[in-house]
């Protein structure tokens, strides 16, 4: 198997795996920052509380009498089926079940203040006992309270008055958690019969819920009215799984749709949209892949990435597809025109979602590096395999003549961009600023809404029981933990101490600390011995009951708290029974060495303020204040922290791709003020939809940026490519933008209905954004563009990189001449693959030029347009080790044809070496001066100062003469004069100055050569050699190839002295292509292909 | 758990029922209820026998009952009282003597829950005909033996059922005056009383249905701090 097939099979492999890891992440919190102590409150109560893990049933009726009874009948039809329920509580457990919560009652007196148990103790003094049981009976007989009756029958000790704190069983058990005041409204406290692994559990454990309920309702008619409903965790959790599922399976192929229709309607064309799905639809499974890959499971923000690939990266497709059916190039001629583009604007916007990371909010953060991710191998699938399906328009070399011919001719008149574009955005703008005059710009919402599912069931059901039972002001949380029960018992004191303080400023109503719940070691271990005493006298204590005339049955509560105490040894038992576990797990958590304690806030008034100002009193070591209310607050706040720093690198990047992409300010500024006009417009927009900012929308700027930017760079290339010509542009690259702009909309849209609050106004603002976005590119832009950038100069094209110049060279030399050879050469080839990595610009330009010579093959086109960067650098290298003076002489190797050459320095009359940018021509001159030619080199200026002067004096120190022939307007003059003196002179042909160029063919294809050579041969009749010194291995060979002949006196006629240069460059045709590599040109050199 | 305004409630509804005149009639239970439409006041003695389950042998209390139309009433158990229960024209107290403690109970039509059937009955004045009845209760079961016919009620409300599953009344069929009632509990304890040498329409003492509370006595509510 070749290299290539393990690669795709590891690929493969890589893609199964992923996805066979990927799991829905249901849990809210995890999209929020785990080092805030709100959050980390929040999922202290999620994890470790029971309360938070409870399904709650909510009953409503319009009559109180029913609601109870629906509440209890339902509780006992839940309890029948133990395989499905583990515990179902309707009312306080303490009023349901005494018996049970008499072993939590004998905790709460182990646990009581000493002196407490001391007069307890007394209550079981012989001489008391016998008397308290009798004046008991004879309250049986005269008592009109059946509870009274009830009680002391079954605890005529009344030790189930026990003194509490703060927090007693009762609290814990009273009617406000399980009834509103009118008695109406009834809630159902419901626990799986085994815990609840994942979300799958929870839908299957609710649906069978739900399947009893119906049940139930079927006993009796009268519970046909009832309304029951379900919220708590496992509600919530498999309701945002449900949605996360829903929204996967709608909103993914339901964007997808839209896209087709978009591009079906746009286009007609079925092959292409077909294709076009795929790669879509591969993309997104790529990118799922690659999320499971990175981080398993996969959060309900996070699922919105599909629907916004889809929009984006459609994008790319469409800017193809475009140019495809609009400029007749082949599809490698079309990709390595728009690649650029496409990667840069991927770049940038992967960039841009992947800054998402620096926002603060996990959730935000995985869409972003998800939908980076997909971006840029969404780009690359694009790039590989859509060109190839793109119908084309007319056959290339035609359109490609018609074209060149135009330029050639200077007889291209650009349309102009309408005027009404210019207008209505004008007005359009004009009707932004006095909106947001008027109403102001979009406030900033504080709240934790944009977290919660919309339209959701349980949290519609959880707003009901917050109505209902009088919580208008929501309950904070305190959480306490430790490592200890008295670490934990001192943090409890100092919590009560605070809220006091705070109940004293007016700003907490009411609070509950479990401070009698939690274990006070010091107490137990006083209390134990004591009440292991009464313990041991349980025979006695029971011979009383039964001599005050009081059953076995009145002794039960009694004889289990005593039973209670005679266990407990040096190491704390908390009571197991079903009632009392309940009581305690909602307040108290003791888990190996794992200690929390919850406390239940009222703050005097509602809103984030009151809950932040608990959250600073409050939160400390081992405390955290937790609410949804506070939630919201704090989230907003790091996110604004944040902010800065995810609009920071957003920026710069933004600022770097726009420059890589245009290498010009007035365009960079001008992508930048497309997107400040665009923001303003939006943030119109949302004033008049009466949208706010969210903590969630907050990241559609960022995203934004990245997004809209696409528009500017596809435009501005497109507008440049066409040389300001608003036609050409629209047809090429507008109506794809229009078509982008749509598709993207769509992709965001489609969030809008995401069942997702947050996730949902994400889309909307996007989606918005991006309106904006098109309407300035499309209508304010390419009117911008005219005025203050314009088409590029033809000369700024054909300028050689910003690398080349005297500085650098000066760098070079030194290198080359102080630091070992292999060194210098690793460094040299590195920097220049790198620069080919990263300049894609010039990398097409190169590989544009290598195209005629290799075909529209696009990996070998890619490949030895890598390897000639690679060639270039090393090539540098033998450059300033030669220019520096260093020993190049084992650089020399093979000679072929000198006989050719000396064959034509006899003939007298002058010999003109001519060579193309091919291998190192430079070093033709040491070659010839070894054989003792002296050799006048004719060059064109270095630009800069200097730079032309260095290079001179390098040549010199090897004998070799040079003549700028660009400078001097009488250089030809002295170049005829040396030839007729029968010197030899060096000519470059293949990148000729201005005023000497001429069409020639060149492997079929136009091509631009120097007339020099043919017009020194009319004035000289110099032999004309074709040479070439190309790297072969280690060393360069020199190649001279036979003289070309002619006859002077044809060659007066200027038909005869292009003829003659055709032929000239037809020499070189067999070099060329067997050097491909080696042919350094960096700027374009094909008059046909230039952009 | 048993509610106390129940059987407040249940008494007053029992008194009244019981102080019905006999008429001769194939139907005795409509007889009964056109008797008690000419009763306004009623008085008798009773002896209360409660059965509880926690206890190993029945308790038995001797006490006194007064009604006056349309719905006060004042039950004192023990003898001297120990337990006073006034039923006045808007509200109803517990007095506990021996304690100097009092309770104070709402009955108007707004208490809601568990304690509203037994309420709206207060409120209706006691059952004046067979609907009024059967609005709150089923008929079970009717007998008669030896010149006492006994009606086995069932409360149609299902909290009042779950308190109170059965209820047993019993009059004389010759001149439909109460003999006594027996309410059996969910855990099977019963409370029944007998009553004796009662008179209708005697004439009470002034104030007898006051719900003034002594004064240095601890007042409670229990509806409102429940």
């Amino acid at each position: 198997m070749t290299f290539r097939k393990w690669l795709l099979l590891a690929f493969g492999l890589l893609v199964i795996v992923g996805l066979s890891r990927l799991r829905l992440d249901v849990d809210v919190l995890n999209l929020l920052p785990a080092e805030l102590p709100v959050v980390q409150g929040l999922r202290a109560h999620q994890q470790h509380f029971a309360n938070a893990r409870e399904l709650i049933i909510t009953l409503k009726t319009t009559d109180a009498a029913l609601s109870e009874d629906a509440a209890r009948s339902l509780a006992t039809e839940l309890r029948n089926h133990t395989n499905v329920i583990g515990r179902a509580i309707w009312q306080p457990p303490w009023q349901e079940d005494a018996l049970g919560a008499s072993e939590l009652v004998a905790y709460l007196w182990l646990n009581s203040d000493t002196n407490v148990v001391q007069k307890l103790e007394e209550r079981f003094h012989p001489d008391k006992l016998s008397a308290q049981l009798t004046k008991v009976r004879e309250q049986l007989a005269t008592s009109f309270s059946p509870e009274s009756v009830a009680r002391s029958s079954y605890d005529p000790l009344d030790l189930l008055n026990v003194s509490s704190g703060d927090l007693s069983p009762d609290d814990l058990g009273s009617n406000q958690l399980f009834a509103s005041a009118d008695g109406t409204f009834r809630l159902l406290h419901v626990d799986p019969a085994t815990p609840l692994k994942d979300y799958h559990e929870a839908t299957r454990w609710l649906d069978e819920v739900r399947g009893l309920i119906q049940q139930w309702r079927q006993t009796d008619a009268a519970y046909a009215p009832v309304e029951v409903r379900l919220t708590g965790g496992p509600a919530f959790m498999s309701e945002i799984a449900t949605s996360m599922e829903t929204d996967m399976r709608q909103s993914m192929p339901g964007s997808l749709a839209l896209i087709a229709i978009v591009f079906l309607i746009a286009h007609r064309r079925l092959k292409p949209l077909f294709w076009l799905v795929v790669i879509l639809g591969a993309n997104v499974i790529l990118t799922i892949a690659i999320g499971g890959l990175l981080f398993g499971r996969m959060n309900v923000i996070s699922l919105g990435f599909a629907a916004i690939l889809f929009g984006m990266v459609v994008d790319f497709a469409l800017v193809l597809y475009q140019e495809g059916i609009t400029s007749g190039k082949t599809p490698d001629e079309i990709r390595a025109e728009i690649a650029p583009g496409i990667w840069w604007s991927g770049i940038s916007t992967a960039a841009a979602f992947a800054a998402l990371n620096f926002g603060g909010l996990p959730g935000l953060a995985q869409l972003g590096t998800l939908v980076a991710a997909g971006i840029l191998t969404g780009a690359w699938l694009v790039l590989h395999f859509f060109p190839r399906v793109i119908p084309l328009a007319a056959p290339a070399a035609e359109l490609q003549s018609e074209k060149a011919a135009q330029i050639a001719s200077g007889k291209t008149t650009p349309s102009k961009f309408p005027r009404f574009g210019l207008v209505s955005s004008i007005v359009i703008l004009l009707v932004a600023v006095v909106i947001l005059q008027q109403k102001g710009v979009p406030g900033l919402t504080a709240s934790s809404e944009p977290l919660r599912p919309r339209n959701s069931g349980a949290y519609d059901a959880m707003d009901q029981l917050k109505t209902e039972l009088g919580r208008t002001n929501e309950p904070v949380l305190l959480v306490i933990s430790g490592d200890t029960d008295a670490q934990v018992s001192a943090r409890l004191l100092h919590a009560e101490k605070t809220l006091k303080e705070l109940r004293d400023k007016g700003l907490v109503r009411d609070a509950l600390l479990p401070l009698t719940l939690w274990p006070q070691p010091a107490q137990i271990a006083v209390n134990r011995e004591k009440l292991h005493q009464l313990a041991a006298d349980s025979d006695r204590i029971r011979q009383a009951f039964l001599n005050a005339g009081f059953a076995e049955s009145a002794f039960r509560v009694t004889e289990l708290m005593l039973r209670y105490w005679s266990q407990q040894g040096t190491e704390l038992h908390l009571p197991t029974g079903s009632t009392p576990t309940w009581i305690l797990e909602q307040v108290i958590v003791r888990r190996d060495k794992e200690r929390y304690a919850l406390g239940i806030i009222t703050p005097a008034s509602s809103g984030e303020t009151a809950a932040l100002q608990l959250s600073e009193a409050l939160d400390g070591p081992g405390a955290r204040v937790a609410g949804w209310e506070l939630l919201g607050i704090s989230i907003l706040r790091h996110v604004q922290g944040q902010f800065i720093w995810v609009t920071i690198p957003c920026s710069i990047l933004l600022l770097l791709s726009l420059w890589m992409a245009f290498r010009r300010w007035s365009e960079v500024m001008l992508s930048i003020g497309t997107l400040l006009v665009s923001g303003f417009l939006m943030l119109a927009f949302m004033r008049l939809f009466g949208w706010s900012w969210n903590l969630l929308n907050l990241m559609a700027l960022p995203l934004l940026l990245g997004s809209a930017e696409d528009y500017s760079i596809h435009l501005q290339l497109a507008l440049r490519r066409a040389r300001g010509d608003w036609r050409e542009t629209w047809h090429s690259t507008g109506k794809a933008v229009l078509l982008c702009s749509a598709t993207t909309i769509i992709g965001f849209g489609s969030l809008a209905f995401s069942r997702n609050a947050g996730l949902a106004s994400l889309g909307q603002l996007c989606s918005l954004g991006i309106v904006c976005a098109m309407i300035v590119s499309l209508l304010l832009l390419p009117s911008m563009w005219q005025l203050c950038a314009g088409p590029i100069p033809e000369k700024k094209t054909k300028a050689p990189s910003q690398l080349y110049r005297l500085g650098w060279w000066k760098a070079g030399l030194w290198l080359g001449k102080n630091l070992p050879e292999g060194l210098v050469s690793f460094v040299a080839r590195s920097l220049s693959r790198l620069y080919a990595t990263f300049n894609s610009n010039r990398f097409a330009i190169v590989e544009n030029n290598l195209r005629p010579l290799l075909g529209a093959d696009s990996s070998q086109l890619h490949t030895k347009a890598m390897q000639l960067f690679n060639n270039f650098g090393q090539k540098l290298v033998d450059l300033w080790r030669y220019e520096s003076g260093a020993d190049v002489k084992g650089l020399f190797g093979e000679w072929t044809g000198w006989e050719h050459f000396e064959s034509a320095q006899k003939k007298g009359k002058g010999v003109l070496l001519i060579t193309p940018h091919l291998g190192n021509w430079e070093f033709g001159g040491p070659l010839l001066t070894q054989r003792d030619v002296k050799l006048l080199v004719l060059t064109q200026a270095e630009p800069g100062d200097g730079f032309t002067e260095l290079r001179q004096q390098s040549r010199e120190r090897w004998g070799i003469e040079t003549l700028v022939v660009g400078r001097d307007a009488f250089a030809f003059v002295e170049v005829i004069k040396r030839l007729q003196e029968g010197a030899c002179v060096a000519l470059l042909v293949d990148r000729p100055p201005p005023g000497t160029e001429v069409e020639v063919q060149l492997c079929g294809e136009p091509f631009l050569a120097s007339i020099s050579a043919a017009e020194l041969a009319r004035a000289t009749g110099c032999a004309i050699l074709p040479t070439a010194i190309v790297r072969d291995r280690d060393n360069y060979a020199a190649h001279i190839l036979p003289e070309l002949t002619y006859q002077r006196a044809e060659l007066n006629n200027r038909e005869a002295r292009l003829k003659f240069t055709q032929q000239i460059i037809r020499a070189f045709e067999p070099l060329l292509k067997q050097y491909p590599e080696q042919w350094y040109h960096f700027v374009s050199i094909w008059p046909s292909r230039r952009g | 758990m048993v509610s106390f305004r129940f059987h407040l409630a249940l008494a007053a509804w029992l008194i009244a029922t019981a102080l019905t005149a006999a008429e001769p009639s194939a139907d005795l239970l409509d007889r009964w209820f056109a008797a008690q439409q000419k009763l306004q006041t009623w008085r008798a003695d009773f002896v209360q026998t409660r059965t509880l389950k926690a206890l190993s042998n029945p308790l038995s209390t001797p006490g006194k009952a007064m009604f006056q139309a349309p719905n006060e009433f004042r039950w004192e158990l023990g003898q001297p009282a120990q337990t006073v229960a006034i039923r006045g024209t808007n509200e109803m107290v517990v007095l506990y003597p021996n304690l100097s403690r009092a309770e104070r109970y709402p009955v108007n039509a707004e208490q809601a829950g568990r304690y509203k059937d037994l309420l709206v009955l207060l409120e209706a004045g006691f059952p004046r005909d067979r609907k009024s009845l059967e609005a709150s209760f089923r008929i079970m079961k009717q007998t008669t033996l030896d010149g006492r016919h006994e009606v086995v009620l069932q409360p149609r409300s299902s909290n009042a059922k779950r308190l109170m599953p059965e209820l047993k009344l019993s009059f004389r069929t010759s001149d439909l005056s109460l003999l006594s009632t027996e309410m059996v509990f969910s855990d099977g304890s019963t409370m029944r009383t007998e009553f004796k040498q009662a008179e209708q329409n005697p004439k009470l003492e002034a104030g007898l249905f006051s719900t003034a509370i002594p004064a240095g006595y601890q007042v409670s509510d229990p509806m409102k701090s429940r």
